[in-house]
């Protein structure tokens, strides 16, 4: 519980951070006209991520958790910076939707699964921000989630 | 334990961000987005022919397969192509992570929705390639959250 609770309050610091030290009118920079629905974007993004990250602290996999709560954290200062409320880490598996409960009992299939409904959720996504430093954000996240799926099957191959 | 984060790392994570934030600067009008998508043209030719070399078929007729993606979206040919020489899995390492960043920079820049699409899936599958040869390499396969191309 208190590794959640830490959690919640490092994400919402990581973006007061990035607000405290990028002044007012680097965030007025933004290029916003150009992304159909940015917060919705990011707040999606960071849910999914945090939902994830749960998951596989749950599972057992803090190298994939720390790399999704990386993932939350970038994206949270993001949205810290256009002004909008961080979404709540979940707090009981309860919380989790269906691929990343699946993911939480420990199974690679559903690691798998998990890892491509990321990606499918930042391809989906990325279209609806603007700002180049947003998209190359997304895009880079989306990177990250096809690599831990290749590991992932590589390692479920081996396994065989 | 993931939850348990230190002042350093919070510091360091702000100010990773602050950076990010202020580097955007002034908007400036990109180039056509078949120049954005010249050096992916590139880099994926390179890497195709970089591992015909090697006799790895299936990722030659990957490249090949995004060479001809990048074309049917007005990519423009005859932007300098990457470098990487000596023998191993070492140079391809270092031809992925130039196409990684090439792709990267034209997800940032170019206008049409689906060409940023494409770069952002062909940045995925170059850091596939990435991990495959990083873990060909007895090392970590997932050295960073953010594959971006640079060396970790």
């Amino acid at each position: 519980m208190a590794a959640r609770s830490d959690r919640r309050a490092f994400i919402a610091a990581a973006g007061a951070g990035a607000l405290a030290l990028a002044v007012p009118p680097a965030a007025a920079a933004l290029d916003r006209k150009k992304g159909a629905d940015e917060p919705g974007a990011l707040s999606a993004l960071i849910t999914a991520e945090l939902h994830a990250a749960y998951a596989y602290e749950r599972a057992g996999r803090p190298d994939l958790a720390r790399h999704e709560d990386e993932h939350a954290k970038a994206l949270a200062s993001l949205l810290d910076a256009l002004g909008r409320p961080i979404p709540a880490a979940p707090s009981s598996p309860e919380q989790l939707g269906p691929a990343a409960a699946a993911a939480a009992g420990g199974g690679r299939r559903a690691a798998v699964e998990l890892e491509q409904a990321l990606i499918d959720g930042c391809r989906r996504r990325i279209a609806d921000v603007g700002d180049p430093n947003m998209v190359r954000t997304v895009a880079t996240i989306m990177a990250g989630h096809a690599q831990h799926l290749v590991v992932l099957r590589e390692t479920a191959d081996n396994e065989k | 334990m993931v939850g348990t984060i230190s002042r350093r790392a919070l510091l360091a994570a702000g100010a990773g961000s602050a950076l990010a934030v202020a580097a955007c600067g002034a908007p400036e009008e990109p180039p056509p987005d078949a120049e954005l998508l010249a050096p992916s043209l590139a880099a994926a030719l390179a890497l195709a022919a970089a591992y015909e070399r090697r006799g790895d078929r299936t990722l030659a007729a990957r490249e090949r397969e995004h060479a001809a993606r990048l074309r049917a979206a007005g990519a423009r040919a005859g932007a300098p192509a990457p470098v990487a020489s000596g023998a191993g899995a070492e140079p391809l390492l270092a031809l992925e992570r130039a196409a990684m960043r090439a792709h990267l920079d034209a997800a940032g820049r170019v206008r049409d929705l689906r060409t940023r699409t494409l770069a952002a899936d062909l940045l995925s599958d170059a850091a596939q390639h990435e991990s495959t040869l990083l873990a060909r390499l007895h090392r970590d396969p997932l050295p960073t959250a953010f594959p971006d191309g640079r060396e970790v």
